[in-house]
Parts: C-alpha cells; sequence; structure tokens
C-alpha cells in the first residue's frame, strides 16, 4: 500500500480542485515508473493548463524527479503523456529539461554550451536570453566553474528557444539571490508567450510559490494535492508563538479552536494550525485577552517550526 | 547532430585525458623509434624488425587503451552527469548520441597515433628509404583502424555499465582480454588443443585487436612468414590483399556492430 493510500489520500485530478481543465497543454494519464520491485510513480493522472507555471513539491524520493524525466521523454514509463494533444516526444525546440544534479562537460566552455543548446533549440528565435551578469565569462571552462556559475550556465542553455514545455528540476539550487529573480524573470517570460513551465523543489519555496499558477505537491509517487499556488500555500503548517505571562498555565491555551497541537517550549507555547486559520485563531487569542506583544507568527520556512528556538518570526498585527 | 558532434570534440580533444594520452605515446613512440634507428637503418620498413614490431605493438596497445576507456567513461558521463538527458529531452536520439561519442574519442585516439607516428617519422626520416613511406602510412592507417574499433567497443561498454567506476573496470578488462588476454588463451589452447590453422584464424577474427596486429605483420611481412603456418594458410587462401581486406573487414565489422549494439541498449536506458 502506497503512503498517500495508507495516510487515506488519492490521487487527485483537477476536477478535484478547481483547476480550469481549458487549453490543457500536458495531459497525464496512468503514470507508472518501476525501478525493480520499488515502485516509484503509482499511476499519475494530471492535467495542467498551458502558459502555466507549476511548482511541483515534495519530500525527497516523492517521485518528482521521476515525473520529471518521464514527462521529458528520457525516463522509460507506462501510461501516457501528452502534450498539446499528441503524444509527448522529444524534438527540438519542443521540449526544455534542466535536470537536477546536472554536471555539464567540464572541458567545455560557457560559449560552447550555448552554441549547442542554441542549435539544439531549433529555428525559432530565443524568447528570452540571460540577463547581463548571468553567466559567467564566455571563454572559461565549465570545470573552473563553482556550482552555482555552472548551473547558471545550464539553465541558460536549458532555456534557450522556444519550448512549449519547460521543465525544470529544482534549477534554484545553487543560485543566489540575483540568480534566483533573474530566474523567475526568464521563466515569466516563457509562460507568459504561452509556455507550460514546470519547476520542482523539495521543499515550499515560498519564492517559487508566489510565482507559480499552480502546485502539485506529490507523496510517495502519488500526487496528494493539485492546485493553485494560494490554495496549496493556505493549507501550508503556520506556528503561532504566545509568550506566557509568568505563573500561567499552558493548558489554557489547549481548546483553541482550529489549533492541531500545542508545544510548550520555555515560557513560550506554539500553536500549530494551517495557514488560511490563522487570523481566526489569533482572534480568538485577542478575545481573551492576549496582547499582540506577546505573539510571534512563524511560516513552514521558519526554523521556529522545528519548535526549538522561540520567536524570531514577524508580530502579529 | 553535427553541433554535439564538434562539441564532443572539442571537450575531448582539449581534456586532460587526450592530452596526457598524446604525450605519452608520443615519448614513448619517439623512444622506440629513437632507440631502434639501428634496426630501421639495417631492415628498414619493409620487413619485422625489433624497432618495427614494437612500434606496431605500441600503436595497438596505447591508443587502443585510451579509445576503450574514455569511450566507456564518456558513455556513462552523460548518463550520470544528465547532460545525456538534456540533450535527449532536446530531440537526440540514443543513435546521435553513441555516434557522436564514437566518433570524438576515436579523434582523441587519432590525435595520439599522428602524434606519436608524426614523431617517429622525423626521427627515423633519413635512416629508412622513402620507398618505405606506404609501409609506414599503412601502419598508421592499421593502427587508425584498431582504435576506431576498441573506441566503438569502449562506448559500448560506457552503455552496458551503470556508473562509471563499473565502466572504468570494464573497460580495463576488456581492453586487458582484447589486446593480451585473447592471444595468450589462443596460444596456450592453440597449442596444448593442437588447434589447426582454420581455428587459430577463426579466433583472430573473433578479436579485432589480433585481427588489427596480424594486418600490421601483413603489411610489414607480406609473405607472412612471421606469422608461421597460420599467416602460410591465411595468404594461401585468400591472397595477400584479400587476407588484409578480411582482417580489416574484421576491425570494422566490430566497430560497426558495437556501435549497433550500444545505441540498441542506450535507447532501452534511463536517463
Amino acid at each position: 500500500m502506497s503512503l498517500s493510500a495508507a495516510a487515506g489520500l488519492r490521487t487527485l485530478t483537477n476536477a478535484d480542485t478547481g483547476v480550469a481543465p481549458e487549453a490543457p497543454s500536458i495531459i497525464v494519464r496512468g503514470l507508472t515508473k518501476t525501478y525493480g520491485r520499488h515502485r516509484v510513480l503509482n499511476g499519475l493522472n494530471l492535467t495542467i493548463p498551458a502558459a502555466t507555471l507549476t511548482a511541483v513539491v515534495g519530500s525527497n524520493g516523492s517521485g518528482k524527479s521521476t515525473l520529471f524525466g518521464c514527462l521529458a521523454g528520457v525516463v522509460r514509463h507506462g501510461g501516457s503523456v501528452s502534450l498539446r494533444g499528441s503524444a509527448l516526444r522529444p524534438a527540438a525546440g519542443t521540449v526544455a529539461y534542466l535536470p537536477q544534479r546536472i554536471r555539464l562537460p567540464g572541458g567545455a566552455t560557457v560559449d560552447e554550451v550555448m552554441t549547442l543548446f542554441r542549435a539544439l533549440a531549433g529555428a525559432a528565435p530565443d524568447r528570452t536570453g540571460p540577463p547581463d551578469g548571468f553567466l559567467p565569462a564566455g571563454h572559461q571552462r565549465i570545470g573552473v566553474l563553482s556550482g552555482g556559475q555552472a548551473q547558471r550556465v545550464a539553465i541558460a542553455g536549458a532555456l534557450l528557444g522556444s519550448p512549449e514545455l519547460l521543465i525544470l528540476d529544482e534549477p534554484f539550487a545553487n543560485l543566489d539571490d540575483v540568480a534566483r529573480d533573474s530566474l523567475r524573470e526568464m521563466l515569466a517570460v516563457h509562460r507568459a508567450a504561452g509556455a507550460t513551465v514546470l519547476v520542482a523543489s523539495p521543499a515550499a519555496a515560498f519564492d517559487l510559490l508566489a510565482s507559480a499558477d499552480l502546485v502539485v505537491r506529490m507523496e510517495a509517487g502519488d500526487v496528494v494535492f493539485l492546485g493553485t499556488a494560494s490554495a496549496f500555500m493556505a493549507g501550508l503548517p503556520t506556528t503561532i508563538w504566545v509568550a506566557l505571562d509568568p505563573g500561567a498555565d499552558a493548558a489554557a491555551l489547549s481548546d483553541v479552536e482550529l489549533v492541531e497541537r500545542v508545544r510548550v517550549a520555555g515560557r513560550w507555547v506554539s500553536l500549530e494550525c494551517r495557514e488560511r486559520d490563522a487570523a481566526t485563531v489569533l482572534r480568538t487569542l485577542a478575545e481573551r485577552g492576549i496582547a499582540p506583544d506577546r505573539l510571534r507568527i512563524a511560516g513552514p520556512g521558519d526554523a521556529t517550526l522545528a519548535g526549538s528556538p522561540p520567536p524570531a518570526g514577524r508580530e502579529a498585527e | 547532430m553535427t553541433a554535439l558532434a564538434v562539441f564532443r570534440a572539442r571537450s575531448l580533444l582539449r581534456g586532460t585525458s587526450t592530452i596526457a594520452a598524446v604525450l605519452v605515446f608520443s615519448v614513448a613512440t619517439g623512444l622506440v623509434a629513437f632507440l631502434g634507428l639501428g634496426s630501421f637503418r639495417q631492415v628498414g620498413l619493409g620487413s619485422v624488425g625489433p624497432a618495427a614490431a614494437a612500434l606496431v605493438n605500441l600503436a595497438l596497445l596505447l591508443p587502443t587503451a585510451q579509445a576503450v576507456l574514455v569511450g566507456a567513461m564518456t558513455m556513462t558521463a552523460d548518463r550520470e552527469s544528465g547532460f545525456g538527458a538534456m540533450l535527449r529531452a532536446r530531440g537526440l536520439g540514443a543513435p546521435a548520441l553513441v555516434l557522436t561519442a564514437w566518433l570524438a574519442v576515436s579523434l582523441s585516439a587519432w590525435l595520439s597515433i599522428a602524434a606519436g607516428f608524426g614523431l617517429a617519422a622525423l626521427i627515423v626520416a633519413g635512416n629508412v628509404p622513402l620507398d618505405d613511406l606506404p609501409v609506414f602510412l599503412a601502419l598508421a592507417g592499421v593502427s587508425f583502424a584498431a582504435s576506431g574499433a576498441a573506441a566503438a567497443v569502449g562506448v559500448l561498454v560506457g552503455a552496458l555499465a551503470p556508473t562509471r567506476l563499473h565502466a572504468a573496470v570494464g573497460g580495463i578488462a576488456v581492453w586487458f582480454a582484447l589486446a593480451i588476454g585473447f592471444d595468450l588463451v589462443v596460444v596456450g589452447l592453440g597449442a596444448f588443443l593442437r588447434l589447426g590453422e582454420a581455428a587459430v584464424l577463426g579466433a583472430i577474427v573473433a578479436d579485432p585487436l589480433t585481427a588489427a596486429r596480424v594486418s600490421a605483420l601483413l603489411v610489414l611481412d607480406p609473405g607472412a612468414g612471421v606469422l608461421g603456418p597460420t599467416g602460410a594458410y591465411l595468404v594461401e587462401r585468400l591472397g595477400r590483399d584479400g587476407a588484409a581486406a578480411a582482417l580489416m573487414a574484421v576491425v570494422v565489422g566490430w566497430t560497426a556492430l558495437s556501435l549497433v549494439v550500444a545505441t540498441l541498449v542506450a535507447r532501452r536506458r534511463d536517463g
């Protein structure tokens, strides 16, 4: 039994989530992949509209990279994948794919990599190119570049041309803030031109989610969430920290509605709830006379979620 | 496909493995040519002297080792690094990946041969008659063909190997078997089992590097006397030119078959 089945989850489709099915770009039906006896993808069904940016999130081993390999046509699989109504087959200019942990040949120069991928991108012009400063000097060999610089070259090469489908597996890894911004801008240009963009991320990367139209969350080879980015973020866990008055009893906060878990850390109590419920929980706390200066809010990206150091988060307003 | 071929060739030819191989082979052939000057003066290249035999052995051992190893590593590196997957997503199929890898690896081995034979030619230039130039060029040609076959075998090893470590170990093992091990087995079993000439010839056909070596010896010694009864049988049955053509066909056949199998394997693999 898969993890999702054990957890009472089922594979979601767009009909479950209200994602508009019109102008579908990618249609995945019954996608399966098995390595030996280990089943990595459990019959996925997925419809992704054209001109969208979809963030595919999930923990390590959830099947994101295998899914991307199947969509890119480089991993043999069961089931079907179609792009704009036709069976998806790799072709010059159609699919741009950036695998996870890409390592370009160390003996090649930056210019040579770009020339190669320009040739492979087909006759279509480049929708966008890397901004100034994104790429290292053209004469530099890949072998002497840092991990982040080499990643930039791979990204820039992958994004050349006018591909209909862009599949980028953890492209933000190793990138600094400036490069991340540049990548987001390049992806936005492709999306605006009608391309379907899929980006994988190991965790809930908020800068990615902020620019995503859709989110696919994977667990143990199943899609357990498919919906809008705002709906996904609303379901993310949030922790509200409450500073206790000296002598106060933490148990007094254990019955706050919509709070899923209460933990005590020193003079702080953490109330864990969903993002969408945070406002209601805060209102309840206010009604119980807890002043805003005794509260801290931490999102899922904050270390405070681990339960150790309380309040470095933003203050409640 | 042309763009990938150019890309691969450029990055491989300037790589440290190629530079090191070119230097090693050039130094080795240069030494052989220098130390064998006396032999070259006496018998030229028109017969099997010690220096000529050493040159042939060097040309059939070092560049072929380079070709098998680099070929195996190139294919697995493509897969492990994700570079091959990037290329395949852009529409390049397994045949293109295999052919371009073979071409680049062959070029790197051929560069070694060209440098080594070039240096040897410079050293022996004033010591062998000009009439021996075709023999010298023919030896270089046999070496080119043998290295091409070795590169194809290496690419096949790389297509089959799951990791670069497996590819390196497998490449060394296969090269040793083809370059040295097979000869030893045939010689040992031939004497022990009293194999006839036809059986020994059949064994030669099963190994492209042995076929290339016999071919090179035929270049040096058209009568094939150095090959003993087997050589006499070969020349008697096929004639000198026919024997040379048949041996080259073996080398080319190994090259083509290895590339076809490597393509089929690569097509069925993920990544």
